[in-house]
């Protein structure tokens, strides 16, 4: 499933189990992104083979992508620095590295499932070299993971209106705050606030199609 | 139906890392297909329902 989707979901399950400060939430969230940091290593590739992306996915991301962060073991590193940043008592510290180390877990599941079947998974690396796929886990642009990523941004202007914070809340309390100001004075339609919900309205439209294109999504195929 | 949730993430922990070892490790598995979908489809929807009751609540 895309990052985003996975990024959001975790945040959700944070919050949908009564993960209470917001700092925690946002442990919970990266954590279940945390798996799609090998990302870097793709990026850092293009900077070698001089913006050379066909050279940078051969040699780099094919081999790399899902191998060493999508089994066990990184699930055991998130868990572990996941309970090092909580904070509070023992006991929260512990719930909060459980939980951020299920999200990291359940991101390898939703990649079983939604990352394309050229993308297994290894769950044992490093001990064995095991992959697990199958060939029927739908890829990036096809319309389940499509859903999944609109429900979760339409989902986050809908919570942050009614509950007062959303998954925004990974980039900082401010970001959050904004976000749920700009959502809640809906009542009051002020014209600058009128602007700013169609402003954010069409950023999630160009965000979605940003995220979804160059995956060849087409709906109309 | 937090049980529902927290069901739905152990089954999706297990079936992405301790089925292959466990159960089977054929990826033409009928069996893991039907379960994985139909746990994929239970979190979401279950994480959807949680979030929508404590919405009405207003966050609380």
């Amino acid at each position: 499933m895309q990052g985003p989707t996975h990024l959001m979901a975790s945040w959700y399950l944070a919050e949908a189990l009564d993960v209470t400060t917001p700092r925690d939430r946002r442990i919970v969230a990266w954590a279940g992104f945390a798996p799609d940091f090998d990302v870097v290593a793709y990026l850092a590739a293009l900077v070698w083979y001089g913006f050379d992306k066909d050279r940078a996915f051969e040699n780099v991301w094919a081999v790399v992508h899902h191998r060493y962060t999508h089994g066990l073991f990184f699930v055991a590193i998130v868990g572990a620095a996941s309970y090092a940043l909580a904070t509070g008592a023992r006991a929260n510290k512990a719930r909060v590295a459980g939980l951020a180390a299920a999200a990291a877990a359940l991101h390898c599941f939703l990649d079983v499932v939604g990352g394309g079947s050229t993308w297994p998974i290894y769950p044992f690396w490093p001990v064995s070299e095991a992959s697990w796929g199958v060939p029927w886990s739908w890829t990036i642009g096809e319309w389940p993971n499509v859903a999944a990523l609109v429900l979760c941004l339409t989902g986050m202007l809908l919570y942050a209106r009614a509950a007062g914070r959303s998954p925004l809340e990974c980039f900082g309390d401010r970001a959050d705050r904004w976000l749920v100001t700009v959502v809640r004075q809906g009542a009051v339609q002020s014209s600058g606030s009128a602007r700013a919900r169609w402003a954010i309205w069409a950023a999630v439209l160009v965000a979605t199609v940003a995220i979804l294109a160059p995956l060849g999504f087409n709906p109309f195929r | 139906l937090r049980s529902v949730l927290l069901g739905c993430v152990a089954a999706g922990i297990f079936l992405a890392l301790g089925w292959p070892a466990l159960v089977s490790n054929d990826p033409a598995s009928a069996a893991f297909e039907l379960v994985a979908k139909a746990t994929a489809a239970a979190f979401f929807v279950s994480l959807a329902a949680l979030l929508a009751m404590k919405a009405r609540r207003g966050g609380r």
